[in-house]
């Protein structure tokens, strides 16, 4: 319910993010890679900064960086601004893991490593805040210590460590250094096993999303330097504080709370987070079978081998009297995205009820049950796209673009649809990661099982668009009926130059392989 | 759909712009950290925890059965003296009794106390002194003061022993 609710919210700002940037550009889409390159500029800044810092003199060391305008400033502020993205950024990127079913079964790995990415990453920005060691340091530290001490580990309070009758052992900041430095480590180990699930996982996003943040966040580190409070002072009661909502948003609920009452809503907060993947499985009756290959028809192409987004196929030797080897499916590793049912060209593997051949069978019965269709668009592609949400075209659903084998859409092209608009979510949004990247492959770059030379390609056409971005599928629809329109004006095929259309095809390809715009590529 | 026009192009700039000043923003918001007009008297001390030693001679039935050569001319134990701590604000207590080690045989006595004061001129009263059953033992020594102070909004008032083992007041005025 909760999920479904906030499922439109962010499909609706997601519609509206895709008109203003473009769905290849919306940063939401984005939101992992962007969390890596946060902590790619939060190492380099960091290794700058750490060449300043003293654990001696902490404090002092931060406003000395400060004092190199052109140089430690805006160098520091980097690293402050990348941290607080990174939170946002990650945030962003689970929320839509969580509303689109991504959390369960073979992803179970990804999102509990993603939970204890979050926590090394509050653990990396906390020792920060302490690092710089104002007032807002102080607190931090002093509150820290308040609530292990609740705890039954250490036989004497920590707290005492800053009542202020002894300055503060070196050792102190030494400790506290050394975990700001090795938690990045960790976040390395954890980062791989978060994606160790997935085939050619996307670490970073496109180059020009990649420069432009970048780019914002060095003029925002120019223009406003980060803040910093005054310096800690253990004989004085941290007054005016300087919060980072992102990192210490807790912080005065806390500093007013019992430690037990901390203890219980955090272990509360990280026990409920990392049991969404059990909370949000589906009943095992509801639950979507994973793939099964068939060795009768398997000939050993090693296509879908390829092109799972979840490495759950490997390739066997035969154990029947046929040569070569036959594709077997983990079943504990597929997700049941159904990509593999469009690799195959004999239509041996797929998720029960959506291979090759039962889309087939479904595509005829469709055929039939519209029979009006035929002089019109059809609207082909996955449910949760625009094509999805259309209600005035007949269409044919699948459960991902990826998902639909080319013999379909040569089916209908053949029984005589105007024309196919083939509807996926935008790349990098699939929520099989892969499936509109590989629908394209198919349908106009020969990628096993690839749409037939025989189908005449100006009648079919891609187009991304999300649930709640109908002006892209209106767009594509509009521009698809023009061009059918001189299509279909008699004569029109001697005014095609073929080549010319193979050379735009190709050459959209070379520049952008999993994107060809709204399908212009395709078929203009 | 793509950013082609002009318009578009400069409300996506817009918004981007906004986003991130928002963030620059929110990672810096001033907090009063409340109380506002608060104060704090801290009194903080760590000692060798003295222990008590009592030996006796051992009975018949503790030498039986031990080689000659291993009996022990007497047994002793030792137990940590347990402390009293009172601590009185202008005469009303802010906390009294004891105060003990970790474990029976501590090493250390450990006193990290933190109250919420009004500023202003206060009477200070700290007695730190072993509990009566044990108080001749060696190194059971007490601890006190009497002072009178005045904090300021956001002053800690520490209580803590110099080198010499005496109680003196640090902060405030
Ligand atoms: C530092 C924090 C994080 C980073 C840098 C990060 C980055 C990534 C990246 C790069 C991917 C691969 C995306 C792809 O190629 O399709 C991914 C996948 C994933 N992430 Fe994260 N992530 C982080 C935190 C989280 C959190 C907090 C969660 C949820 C609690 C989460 C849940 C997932 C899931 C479930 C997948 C797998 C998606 C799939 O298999 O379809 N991640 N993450
Ligand atoms: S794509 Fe089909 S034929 Fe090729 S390996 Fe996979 S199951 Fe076998
Ligand atoms: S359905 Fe096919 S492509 Fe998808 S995860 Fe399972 S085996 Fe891989």
């Amino acid at each position: 319910m909760l999920k479904r609710q906030l499922g439109r919210v962010l499909s609706r700002i997601d519609g509206w993010a895709d008109r203003l940037y473009g769905s290849k550009w919306n940063p939401l889409y984005q939101s992992g890679g962007l969390a890596v390159l946060c902590l790619a500029v939060m190492l380099v800044t960091g290794i700058y900064l750490i060449l300043f810092y003293r654990i001696g003199a902490p404090y002092e060391s931060i406003v000395r960086i400060d004092g190199q305008p052109w140089g430690g400033r805006w160098i520091r502020s980097l690293h402050r601004y990348a941290a607080d993205l990174a939170v946002v950024a990650v945030f962003v990127h689970a929320l839509r893991m969580f509303c689109q079913g991504r959390s369960w079964g073979p992803r179970a790995l990804a999102w509990v490593s993603g939970v204890f990415l979050v926590f090394l990453l509050y653990v990396c920005g906390l020792t920060g805040y302490v690092m710089v060691w104002d007032t807002h340091g102080q607190l931090l530290a002093a509150e820290g210590a308040r609530l292990l001490d609740a705890l039954p580990i250490f036989s004497e309070p920590i707290s005492r460590a800053f009542a202020g009758a002894d300055a503060l052992p070196s050792a102190f900041f030494f400790m506290n250094l050394f975990l700001h430095i090795a938690v990045p480590v960790g976040i390395v180990i954890f980062l791989w096993l978060h994606v160790s699930r997935v085939a050619r996982p996307v670490l970073l996003p496109p180059r020009p999303l990649l420069w432009v943040t970048t780019g914002l966040l060095t003029v925002a580190a120019l223009a406003v330097p980060a803040a910093f409070g005054p310096p800690a002072d253990l004989l004085r009661l941290p007054g005016e504080v300087t919060l980072d909502i992102f990192y210490t948003f807790w912080l005065p609920w806390v500093r007013s709370a019992a430690p037990g009452v901390v203890w219980l809503a955090g272990v509360a907060a990280g026990t409920a987070l990392l049991a969404v993947p059990l909370l949000t499985r589906p009943r095992a009756d509801r639950r979507p079978a994973p793939s099964h290959a068939s060795t009768r028809l398997c000939t050993g192409c090693e296509q879908c081998y390829t092109d799972c987004p979840y490495d759950a196929i490997r390739m066997v030797e035969r154990t029947d009297d046929r040569e070569g080897t036959v594709a077997l499916v983990n079943p504990s590793a597929c997700v049941s995205c159904g990509i593999c049912a469009g690799s195959c060209a004999p239509m041996g593997v797929g998720p029960p009820g959506r291979t090759g051949r039962d889309q087939l069978g479904r595509v005829k019965d469709f055929v039939r049950e519209h029979p009006g269709a035929g002089g019109d668009i059809v609207l082909v592609g996955c449910g949760r796209s625009a094509a999805g949400a259309d209600g005035h075209h007949a269409r044919f659903l699948v459960s991902c673009a990826g998902n639909l084998h080319s013999s379909v859409v040569e089916y209908l092209v053949r029984s005589g649809a105007r024309g196919v608009l083939v509807v996926a979510c935008p790349a990098r949004d699939c929520s099989g990661r892969e499936g509109p990247k590989w629908l394209v492959e198919r349908l106009f770059h020969e990628r096993e099982a690839e749409l037939k030379a025989r189908v005449d390609r100006r009648r079919v056409r891609v187009a991304h668009a999300s649930a709640f971005d109908p002006w892209s599928l209106a767009a594509a629809l509009g521009d698809f009926a023009r061009d059918l329109a001189r299509l279909d004006q008699p004569g029109a095929d001697d005014d095609v130059d073929v080549l010319a259309e193979c050379e735009l095809a190709g050459t959209a390809a070379s520049q952008d392989p999993p994107l060809p715009g709204t399908g212009r590529t395709a078929g203009s | 759909m793509s950013v082609t026009t002009w318009p578009r192009r400069f409300l996506a700039s817009l918004l981007a712009i906004a986003a991130l000043l928002t963030m620059v923003w929110l990672s810096r918001v001033h907090w009063r950290n409340p109380p506002a007009d608060a104060a704090e008297l801290r009194v903080s001390w760590r000692i060798p925890a003295p222990s008590d030693r009592r030996c006796r001679p051992p009975t018949d039935a503790e030498l039986e059965g031990v080689l000659p050569h291993m009996r022990p001319a007497e047994i002793c134990t030792d137990e940590a003296v347990p402390f009293r701590l009172d601590i009185l604000l202008d005469g009303d207590t802010l906390r009294s009794g004891p105060v003990a080690g970790a474990g029976r045989r501590a090493r250390a006595i450990t006193v990290y106390e933190r109250f919420a004061i009004p500023p202003g001129s206060h009477g200070i009263v700290v007695e730190f002194v072993p509990e009566a059953a044990n108080a001749n033992a060696p190194g059971a020594r007490a601890m006190s003061l009497d002072a009178s102070v005045t904090a300021a909004p956001g002053d800690v008032i520490l209580v803590a022993p110099d080198d010499n083992g005496r109680l003196y007041v640090s902060g405030g005025s």
